[in-house]
């Protein structure tokens, strides 16, 4: 009789604290009774559905059957501040699909296929509401322990993660408006460049209108000769534009927007915007690109800043005359992309404080642009990495392929 | 008579080819090259009558060009064009002999009659 006064004292002394602990977290927890969704469950199957998340995709409405089928047995002072009205009665009363928008809906039912699937439990980050309406970024966590599933209860814990996503949408948009002004500043300094490749068309255009005026105001005019002229014309036309294009994306403000990119082609462009640069260094380019890479997943713009950045670098440190060579190839990480040169290379003083802000070793220079590309190339998970070569610097961006 | 044969050497191949159409519409024949080392390759200054030359290009400069026709005797005008702004450039070029020196963007009316007193002198 002793030991089982003993075990009751200790179940009670279990159960409290576990009370304690339900209602001291600064979680909001909900303990929720799913057995009557068991029997749904159980009646989709005699109906032979076997494919639940298929059918959960196909039937919004089933999946919010459920949720007001789930019964709410207990919640904690969290939630009732979280979500209520600040009265646990009313909480409790309006049913668990209250605080689920529509679009959360999904969310729900992949908490139930993890169930059902015997998964210990299922963690995602999502957005709930308030009794009210209000919705906020949540991080969900649902906890199927076996044997109160048995009795179809679970827990379920709410955190109110709002100002770390507010916080991470801040840092985004500032490092957005950093690369921003590290691209209009870099911009800046190939204004001679992009000069000469519009003059370049203009003045091709101009010669090719003046030379279809005097084919055509000949006694017998030529006009095969300004049907060649005018193609022309608009080929060069085309090329300017192109170019204004190509300054413009890099000079807009606009949120990153990922899409799958050949590397290659986005070097072979960038050294377009910098033929006219490599020229007046009087430096020899080499691209050794790799043939059949998989894409990276990236912006356009900010990757093409990256490339241009290192490019602009490595041709600023040789002053004039040197070799430039950028290679891309596929190595165990992802696309690696190196641009070395053959100036003096990095100081070894220097190696361990290139990607620190307001460094540099350039005069006028910001030293924001290495931070910068760092930034870029790590938000799509690559690397970036300095070191000597042979013969100079060598820098070596590493991307995951897109999948 | 056949009419003058004015020789192009200019890298970019549209404003190459656009100088060309220019020079064949104002009556004259047209010859052309990506690069003075081509040029000089092909011989062409024993038979052109006048050069049009950029001065930036891969390989031997417009000027570097000039110096070398003049040390192999020849006398050929030379017009040059660049984008460059630079005065010790500029001077350079003048120095070397340039008969005319374009800046880009250049008057199309301004080649034509540096073309005209060239081939004129």
């Amino acid at each position: 009789m002793a030991d089982t006064e003993d075990l009751v004292e200790a179940l009670k002394r279990s159960e409290h604290r576990y009370r304690n602990i339900f209602q001291a977290m600064s979680v909001a927890f909900w303990e929720l009774d799913f057995f009557p969704v068991g029997d749904m469950l159980r009646g989709l199957r005699k109906q032979g559905v076997t494919d639940f998340a298929a059918h959960f995709r196909a039937h919004p409405e089933f999946v919010r059957a459920m949720m007001d089928a789930t019964r709410i047995i207990d919640a904690n002072d969290r939630t009732v501040a979280l979500h209520g009205p600040g009265d646990k009665a009313a909480l409790m009363a309006a049913g668990l699909g209250a605080y689920w928008p529509a679009a959360s809906s999904h969310v729900y039912a992949e908490a139930v296929i993890a169930a059902v699937t015997g998964a210990p439990h299922y963690v995602t980050e999502t957005r709930v509401q308030t009794l009210h309406g209000v919705e906020f970024d949540a991080l969900f966590t649902a906890v199927f322990p076996p044997d109160t599933m048995n009795k179809g209860t679970l827990l379920i814990g709410v955190v109110d993660i709002t100002e770390r996503k507010r916080a991470e949408a801040l840092l985004a948009q500032v490092q957005a408006e950093f690369a921003h002004a590290a691209r209009i500043s870099m911009l800046g300094e190939l204004t001679a460049s992009i000069a000469h490749e519009i003059n370049q068309p203009l003045a091709a255009i101009a010669a090719s209108a003046a030379a279809g005026q005097r084919w055509l105001d000949r006694e017998e005019p030529d006009l095969e000769e300004v049907k060649t002229l005018v193609a022309r014309i608009a080929r060069d036309a085309d090329r300017a534009a192109r170019t204004i294009g190509r300054v413009r994306d890099m000079a807009m403000r606009r949120a990153p927007e990922p899409s799958p990119l050949s590397l290659n082609g986005l070097v072979e462009e960038a050294m377009v915007f910098l033929r006219h640069e490599i020229q007046s260094h009087e430096v020899t380019l080499t691209l050794d690109l790799a043939r059949g890479l998989p894409p990276v997943m990236a912006d356009r713009t900010q990757l093409q800043q990256v490339v241009v950045n290192l490019a602009v670098n490595a041709l600023q440190a040789m002053g004039q005359g040197g070799r430039l060579v950028l290679a891309t190839d596929l190595t165990d990480h992802g696309i690696r992309l190196t641009v070395s040169d053959t100036g003096p290379g990095i100081a070894p003083d220097d190696l361990g404080k290139l990607f620190a802000s307001f460094y540099t070793t350039k005069d006028g220079g910001m030293g924001m642009g290495l931070p910068i590309c760092q930034t870029i190339v790590e938000s799509y998970g690559g690397t970036i990495k300095a070191a000597n070569g042979e013969t100079g610097a060598v820098f070596t961006v590493t991307l995951p392929t897109s999948p | 008579m056949t009419p003058p044969l004015i020789a192009i050497v200019e890298d970019d191949d549209s404003l190459r080819e656009s100088l060309v159409g220019l020079v064949r519409s104002l009556g004259y024949r047209a010859s052309s090259f990506a690069s003075a080392d081509l040029f000089l390759a092909a011989g062409e200054e024993a038979a052109c009558d006048c050069i049009i030359t950029d001065i930036q290009m891969p390989g031997t400069s417009g000027i570097d060009l000039k110096l070398k026709l003049t040390a192999a005797g020849c006398t050929a005008p030379v017009i040059m064009i660049t984008a460059r702004t630079e005065a010790a450039l500029h001077d350079r070029a003048r120095a070397s002999g340039a008969v005319c020196l374009l800046q880009k963007p250049f008057a199309v009316e301004a080649l034509v009659s540096c073309l005209e007193t060239a081939l004129a002198a």
